[in-house]
């Protein structure tokens, strides 16, 4: 369906393998891309030393060997950029207070069902997107509201669709285009379609790179090929310019 | 002059004063030893009223020993009491009293037929008679003792009552008869040769003498009184028979000499400091100047007379107030015993509550302590079987975590498991059925996720157990709509939880699966409300209804399940087509 490109990559952490593997199978049919699933904290660390576009880890607090989840998850807070949530059957409040002093952006708790797997990985990335660790471990948690979340992390955009989140990494996107209450991303390659105004992911790009050029395109301006009148060249696409934003935008591309 | 006769009686009858004192100390040291017997008592009392200086205790001693005596019923005693009682009260000048217990004394020495204690009564009754200028009774008593002791072989005392006796005589002016008892206590001490005995009869006679004019024989006897009296040391009688030399010279016209021994006589007085005597002799002096016709001397010996005079009256009266004072004291001092002897008594009593009181304390504070050791040690045996159980709590708890986990571990494990099967079985028959299995494991695992995430609770809340539930379902069956819940507040326990979990279960799994094929606007609702009499459960789609469904027959196995597990929950369950199917459970409100 979609690019490999385009999905989030997830790496699981989780000494039971038939559970990682199941865990891993239910996150495949939610689309995500699971990069590997290692069961010690030192395997992970290597993962992700080797895999720099691992987007989340998923971690069972208990693991075997020298290091815990926990232990794991600081190391990862101290070099990696990178969400993760804890995978746990523990509501022990001992437990608990260590989980929470490494502030992971999830709970997921054990024994789950899909539902709460997908939920579980969305809120990690939410928090993350916006630097909120999970505070609450137990309790009803409810998908965010679908096809309307447009989540920027690291050099990405995150855009949920039909309850999973798809990357866009920022500088392949072309342009983006507004159609009354929907979006379209253009992409080099590919091309989304969202049930988002075009302002709410237009506030999540970096502004040094995308001008607004017209009521309903917003573009990449280091992919601007060139332009003719009022119109710009973007790959194989001719965009309109309106009035109102000529100024702005002509003062960018002088004419030699 | 004429007390001379009572200072021979005292000399006799009260020797050394240093000693008694020493003796009454002693005496009172003895006393003091409560312990000793009546009668022991009462002859130490006697004693020591007898030798004790001080005149109002001696009395207190000797009142205190007839008392004793009286009670004892020891006349002997009595009489030595009464006897003293005399002798204390002359001495403090009450002299009736003093005659009176003298009497006392004597009467009942009469009734013992005790001679020699009769004599010295009758002695002290005769001097005291002497000092009272009662001459007459004097003699009789004086008379009495001698009549007595002539009978007996104490010489000394039948010469130095003779001698008093004698005095009386002369006293009275019974010349002869004073000369005759004179003459025969001087033919008597030629025997004993006592200096006083002699001194006394001597210097008496001569006074006699003097009084019948033989002056040469009375000079000659007062000159050897005089003599003999001057080495004892006796100044107050050596003064007094010179005065009387000074007065025989005063007769005979020989004033110089006369005057000579008058002076001596006042020089010799005033030294040792005796007033009366003083007094007399400043007369004597006056009246012998004023004959000479020495005027101014005259009147400096009247002077000194009248002052003398007016002191000695003073002392008199001051007597009369010592008197007064000493029975005063004694009163007060008898107030002071009674009460001293209350205060004893009240001591005595306090002493005993006291002891009483410390001992009832004493006791009262060891079974205090013994009541406290007692409960701290079953506080301490209570504490570490605190511990123990708050140890065992703990095991408990901590075993009942390590459960917990397991249980969901496993059951996660379970469900994983068939979920991993199901995927190796794509398009298999077989799959549906293993996809089923693994949706009723993971209704049983929420149950338990939600009823084991915090501490031992027993019971789970409806609400969010059963949404969560569908929620789940309709996730895993891709279900693009959203379902309506009504759930009341309600907590059932985990008994009820599970076959509810799993009724629930095959319901909504049922329609998600047949019941929207071609519905346009599909819904699912779920309503729980609990009345006083059951708990209702109520689910309902606006699917095509059941009996169109192929379901029953495909799922006579879900189907079945629920008609058991309603019945393991005593209730009942009814399906109605309407605008779709309702399932309609009741249940026992729990």
């Amino acid at each position: 369906m979609t690019n490999q490109a385009s999905k989030v990559k997830l790496l699981i952490v989780e000494d039971e393998i038939l559970l990682a593997n199941d865990i891993a199978n239910r996150l495949s049919d939610n689309n995500y891309t699971i990069v590997g699933i290692a069961d010690t904290a030192i395997k992970a660390l290597d993962f992700l030393s080797k895999n720099q576009d691992i987007d989340m880890v998923l971690i069972d607090i208990i693991l075997k060997g020298d290091r815990d989840g926990i232990e794991l998850a600081r190391i990862i807070n101290d070099t990696y950029n990178i969400p993760f949530l804890f995978l746990t059957s523990h509501a022990d409040s001992y437990l608990i207070e260590r989980a929470k002093s490494v502030r992971p952006y999830a709970y997921l708790l054990k024994p789950f069902n899909d539902r709460q797997v997908s939920i579980a990985i969305e809120l990690a990335l939410k928090n993350f997107a916006i630097k909120m660790p999970e505070k609450q471990i137990l309790g009803q948690k409810t998908f965010l509201p679908t096809e309307n979340q447009v989540l920027q992390i690291k050099d990405s955009l995150f855009l949920k669709k039909s309850q999973h989140f798809e990357r866009v990494p920022i500088e392949e996107i072309l342009f983006l285009e507004a159609d009354s209450n929907y979006c379209t991303v253009y992409t080099r390659t590919d091309r989304f379609m969202y049930s988002v105004g075009l302002n709410k992911i237009e506030a999540q790009l970096p502004p040094d790179r995308f001008l607004r050029i017209h009521r309903s395109y917003v573009v990449n301006i280091n992919l601007v090929d060139g332009f003719e009148g009022n119109m710009l060249f973007i790959g194989e696409n001719k965009l309109p310019v309106s009035k109102s934003h000529k100024e702005n935008v002509f003062r960018l591309f002088r004419t030699i | 002059m004429k007390r001379i006769v009572a200072f021979v009686f005292l000399f006799a009858f009260m020797n050394s004063w240093s000693q008694s004192a020493k003796t009454a100390d002693s005496l009172g040291k003895v006393l003091r030893q409560r312990n000793l017997p009546k009668e022991e008592r009462l002859m130490l009392l006697i004693d020591r009223a007898y030798h004790h200086q001080n005149i109002d205790t001696s009395l207190f001693l000797a009142k205190r020993a007839l008392q004793i005596a009286t009670e004892l019923n020891k006349p002997v005693q009595q009489a030595r009491a009464w006897e003293e009682i005399g002798h204390v009260e002359r001495r403090l000048g009450n002299n009736d009293v003093s005659l009176q217990a003298s009497l006392n004394a004597l009467r009942i020495y009469e009734s013992l037929q005790l001679p020699e204690r009769q004599a010295a009564s009758y002695a002290q009754l005769g001097s005291n008679s002497i000092s009272d200028n009662d001459y007459i009774s004097a003699i009789a008593y004086l008379k009495k003792a001698k009549l007595i002791y002539q009978n007996s072989d104490n010489t000394l005392n039948q010469v130095l009552t003779t001698l008093n006796l004698g005095e009386a005589y002369r006293l009275v002016g019974y010349m002869d008869s004073a000369a005759t008892c004179f003459k025969e206590t001087l033919k008597r001490n030629e025997q004993l040769q006592n200096d006083i005995v002699q001194g006394y009869s001597s210097g008496n006679l001569g006074m006699v003498y003097s009084v019948q004019s033989e002056f040469a024989t009375a000079k000659e006897l007062l000159t050897e009184a005089i003599s003999i009296l001057r080495n004892l040391g006796d100044d107050y009688s050596t003064s007094v028979y010179l005065a009387a030399l000074g007065e025989i010279y005063q007769k005979e016209k020989k004033w110089d000499l006369a005057e000579e021994k008058l002076r001596e006589a006042l020089d010799m007085a005033t030294t040792a400091g005796l007033k009366e005597q003083i007094r007399d002799f400043s007369a004597q002096l006056a009246s012998l100047y004023e004959i000479q016709g020495r005027f101014s001397d005259a009147l400096y010996y009247q002077k000194k007379y009248q002052i003398y005079q007016d002191s000695l009256v003073n002392k008199a009266s001051i007597k009369k107030i010592e008197q007064l004072k000493s029975s005063y004291e004694i009163d007060k001092r008898e107030t002071e015993i009674s009460a001293l002897n209350r205060i004893n008594s009240y001591q005595k009593n306090t002493l005993i509550s006291l002891v009483a009181g410390i001992c009832l304390f004493i006791y009262l504070s060891y079974l205090l302590f013994k009541g406290n050791k007692t409960i701290k040690k079953a506080n301490i045996d209570l504490s570490d079987q605190k511990l123990i159980i708050a140890n065992r709590e703990r095991e408990k708890a901590l075993l009942l975590k390590e459960l917990n986990h397991r249980v969901k571990n496993n059951l996660q494990m379970i469900a994983s498991l068939l979920n991993l099967q199901s995927r190796e079985l794509t398009g298999h028959p077989a799959q549906e059925a293993i996809i089923a299995g693994k949706n009723r494991v993971e209704a049983l695992s929420l149950v338990h996720s939600k009823l084991y995430q915090e501490g031992v609770e027993t019971r789970i809340y409806l609400k969010e157990y059963i949404e969560e539930l569908v929620l789940g379902l309709f996730h895993g069956y891709n279900i693009g709509f959203e379902p309506d819940f009504d759930i009341a507040h309600i907590s059932i326990s985990v008994d009820k939880a599970v076959p509810l979990a799993l009724i629930i279960n095959e319901i909504v799994i049922n329609s998600l699966k047949y019941a929207y094929d071609g519905i346009k606007n599909p819904n699912l609702k779920v309503k729980v409300d609990e009345t006083n009499t059951d708990l209702k459960i109520e689910i309902s789609d606006n699917g095509i209804g059941f009996s169109k469904q192929e379901g029953e027959k495909n799922n006579s196995f879900g189907i079945k399940l629920i008609t058991s597990l309603i019945q393991q929950l005593d209730g009942s369950i009814e399906r109605t087509n309407r605008n779709g199917t309702l399932w309609t459970m009741k249940l026992k409100p729990v």
